[in-house]
């Protein structure tokens, strides 16, 4: 008698067990989801508002090297606190630069026109491209990196004047000091929203 | 031989897998993709191309006949949201640098039309718009220029650009400022 209820307990206990098999099949799968559908180049956006445009070319993110610059707005509420005023309003890969100085070097190292692999020998309209000089009997040709500028509405356009001079020719520099320290850019993206759509920030 | 089976038995207890640890961390990383996720915004961009040669030029250059310009002046405020500001927009065409009309007191709303006029100049964004293509269609060749004051809003350079591009500009070229102005602007004396 004894011997039974305890083999029935047994069973009992068995049978409220569950089998973990399918959730963790699940989990496993909406992980999978999560990894595919985010992306971590948000990282390089930052809170603003684009201005709207309705020319404005869609922009699929191509190329994954493209490198990012960030003008923001302090007065923006969600950009309170994470702008030091002593500093120029500009944030690169997440962080505010220090100096336009700063942000030149930053992308000088970013898009090196020095490396093979980072020159541009064909031009917009599949022209072939002439070095803009020499270093050390090496030519220099200006960066294939693109460069996407991401300015706040209501930001001066003074910051963009200032990010294009810095991503080329800066003035009052030689030609010989531009070409070791410009990050020699010339292909500049300026992101715009277009004119139905009222989203703000981005990242 | 039922030695043999128990060992056996030991053998498959021993290779049982133990799941917890392992749904513990699938889940914490389940939380964090949830919390980090952001979908992925879509937007637009203008393209634009640097001379590869030389920077922006800061230094007043001849103007070709051909050339149309566009001049933003904006007066030392702030751009606010939802409030039109009082700015002067000048267009110059050819040698003559003549204003485009008399523009000399275009207000434009943060909606980037033109919502009304201090003086009284005969032009709006839509007949700037329609201007620059009467010029693109007469000079195919006609190169713009943006000539926007440092402190002039961002939003309404972008809108500038917009306007050349519907009227079949592909070149268009910024004014760049010179260093002084840099300085300034890292200053803050700009803002």
């Amino acid at each position: 008698m004894a011997k039974e209820r305890r083999q029935r307990g047994a069973r009992d206990e068995e049978e409220v067990g569950f089998n973990m098999t399918p959730m963790i099949d699940v989990v496993f799968n909406l992980i999978i989801f999560f990894m595919v559908i985010t992306d971590m180049t948000q990282k390089d956006l930052e809170y603003l508002i684009l201005p709207k445009a309705q020319l404005a070319l869609e922009d699929k993110g191509e190329q994954k090297d493209r490198l990012i610059v960030n003008i923001v707005n302090p007065r923006l509420k969600d950009m309170q606190g994470r702008v030091d005023p002593n500093k120029p309003p500009i944030f690169y890969r997440g962080r505010q630069v220090a100096s336009i100085k700063d942000l030149r070097a930053r992308l000088r190292r970013d898009a090196n026109p020095m490396l093979r692999e980072n020159q541009e020998r064909v031009g917009p309209d599949g022209e072939p491209m002439a070095p803009l000089g020499h270093i050390a009997g090496e030519p220099v040709y200006p960066s294939n990196k693109p460069l996407l500028v991401r300015c706040d509405q209501g930001q001066i356009f003074g910051w963009v004047q200032v990010v294009m001079q810095a991503v080329s020719f800066m003035p009052g520099q030689t030609r010989s000091e531009q070409l070791t320290t410009s990050p020699l850019i010339y292909k500049l993206e300026t992101a715009v929203a277009e004119p139905s759509d009222t989203k703000e920030g981005g990242g | 031989m039922p030695r043999k089976r128990k060992a056996d038995k030991a053998i498959k207890e021993e290779i049982k897998m133990e799941l917890t640890p392992m749904i513990d961390v699938t889940f914490l990383i389940l939380i964090f993709f949830l919390c980090t996720l952001k979908f992925k915004t879509l937007e637009g961009k203008l393209l634009s191309y640097l001379p590869q040669d030389q920077g922006l030029t800061s230094k007043p250059d001849p103007i070709p006949k051909e050339d149309a310009e566009i001049r933003i002046r904006v007066p030392r405020t702030e751009w606010k949201k939802n409030e039109p500001l009082e700015r002067t927009v000048q267009f110059m065409k050819g040698s003559t640098n003549h204003e485009f009309g008399r523009s000399t007191g275009v207000v434009i709303g943060s909606d980037g039309r033109v919502s009304g006029f201090k003086l009284n100049p005969p032009d709006t964004m839509d007949r700037i718009l329609e201007f620059l293509k009467r010029v693109k269609k007469e000079v195919p060749d006609t190169k713009a220029k943006i000539n926007a004051w440092p402190q002039a809003p961002h939003v309404y350079v972008v809108q500038i650009q917009n306007l050349m591009m519907q009227a079949g500009f592909r070149e268009i070229n910024f004014s760049g400022i010179p260093k002084t102005l840099v300085e300034d602007l890292q200053s803050g004396k700009l803002h």
